[in-house]
């Protein structure tokens, strides 16, 4: 779905809680902030010369799936607001649930200054890897086809460099 | 129903079988012998990550030598993918993938000066049944040979009079007269592995999926294109189903660097390509439940 530009509709189907929303967005606005953040960082990082390692989390934490399940389906939006350098900034959210999973989501983008526009914009690209999907122990999945688990000698390797990266 | 299974290491990961059929004990343990020796050949051919297989000694001796019986399905088909991709898709990125710290010690850290792989016509004369490499190179398969394992376990078991299995290579799979019909298999996403994007159903066919996001170091992942020696990143994940787990495992890594087209044309398989931000392109055959929306 395309992120949504226009101004928010009438809310359709707001059910009975103002917390869900509430509990998104505040997700949402961490995420934000982090992307914010993340954006921040190659210039200030150029004297860095130890090698960039990354690696990925296996267990990372939880989205916010887990703590929706007691929601009703329907559509839901908020408004999210949070504090820059340029001064106060707000993001718009709307989702979609149903069995208490996000089924579909878009993000307004709201803020008025080129920063932060373009840092909402870059948000609105890629939250939604956080957002959507479902929970394998939930679905109750014998098999899932993905990269392969990493062989036990390329993961100490990698701890190994981070720690004398570190010293 | 019972479910015989059992697991093993190989190809550096966790491979796990299960077999639907009932089975003894001593059935079992005996086809377990064989699929893990059947394993243990398969390495000390074909891993470059086993500096006594027959593949590095190979490149050592430099001399024309008999290939084993097993070698024509994937030495032909790396040689029509580096034909067909332009020599985008080539077992000689091996040598790179070890000057960049990808080497049997994991070393991970790349050398200061990294070299373009050979061309295959430089490097290797193949000429079935006989091989000989022409340079120091090492050859790796690491983008279809757990593929073809799945292939060959697959054609043992059914040799041994099991018919209904589902072979699990690390998320690489191989599922034969399953039990319900079809199997449902999740679709792992690749920022968040406690997490599905989606859920295909499955039978008499292989399932394979690449995705940059565990084996990485430096500025890589474990797929290079040769030419711009670096690793793709505009594609995070790629899914391919096709009977064969050979096609389907390196259709997966293929698709990270050619156009689709160039490999449909070639061969048949489905897929599902999920890019950076999310959104994705698939075959029309690629009949899957997916949580994500374009």
């Amino acid at each position: 779905m395309e992120e949504n530009h226009s101004e928010p509709e009438s809310k359709p189907d707001q059910k009975n809680s103002n917390f869900l929303p509430m509990a998104v967005v505040f997700v949402i606005a961490a995420i934000a902030i982090g992307v914010y953040l993340s954006q921040q960082k190659p210039a200030t990082h150029t004297t860095n010369t130890s090698p960039a390692i990354e690696i990925t989390n296996e267990k990372s934490s939880d989205t916010v799936d887990t703590v929706v399940n007691t929601y009703k389906d329907g559509d839901y939006e908020a408004l999210g607001q949070y504090t820059t350098p340029g001064g106060q900034s707000e993001i718009g959210l709307r989702i979609k649930l149903e069995k208490g999973i996000i089924i579909d989501s878009s993000v307004e983008i709201r803020a008025n200054d080129p920063p932060s526009r373009r840092f909402q914009q870059e948000f609105a690209k890629n939250y939604k890897q956080f957002v959507i999907g479902k929970k394998i122990d939930d679905l109750n999945l014998t098999k899932v086809a993905g990269s392969s688990l990493t062989p036990k000698g390329f993961n100490e390797a990698i701890a190994k460099i981070k720690a004398e990266a570190k010293s | 129903m019972d479910i015989n299974n059992f697991t093993f290491e190989a190809t550096g990961t966790v491979w796990q079988i299960d077999i639907y059929d009932p089975v003894s004990k001593k059935i079992k343990a005996k086809i377990s012998d064989l699929v893990k020796s059947e394993a243990d050949n398969f390495e000390k051919k074909y891993s470059r990550f086993r500096d006594d297989s027959w593949l590095r000694k190979i490149s050592r001796l430099r001399q024309k030598s008999k290939l084993p019986k097993d070698a024509k399905t994937i030495f032909d088909l790396y040689q029509n993918l580096y034909k067909i991709t332009n020599g985008i898709f080539t077992p000689l990125i091996g040598s790179f993938m070890e000057e960049s710290g990808y080497d049997s010690n994991y070393s991970l850290i790349p050398k200061i000066s990294l070299h373009h792989p050979p061309t295959w016509k430089n490097a290797i004369e193949y000429n079935y049944p006989y091989i000989q490499i022409k340079q120091n190179v090492v050859i790796d398969f690491g983008a279809a040979g757990k593929g073809y394992l799945i292939d060959i376990i697959k054609n043992l078991l059914k040799d041994n009079q099991i018919n209904s299995f589902c072979i699990d290579a690390g998320g690489d799979i191989y599922v034969n007269n399953h039990p319900t019909g079809k199997m449902q298999i999740g679709l792992e996403n690749p920022k968040n592995l406690s997490e599905v994007i989606g859920i295909i159903y499955l039978n008499n066919a292989s399932i394979c999926a690449s995705s940059g996001n565990r084996r990485r170091w430096d500025k890589f992942h474990h797929i290079i294109n040769p030419q711009t020696l670096s690793s793709p990143t505009d594609i995070i994940a790629t899914w391919t189903i096709a009977q064969s787990a050979l096609i389907a495992d390196a259709m997966s890594t293929c698709l990270f660097l050619v156009d689709k087209s160039i490999l449909q044309n070639a061969y048949n398989f489905d897929y599902l390509i999920l890019k950076k931000d999310f959104s994705f392109e698939k075959s029309s055959g690629f009949e899957a439940e997916l949580f994500l929306k374009n």
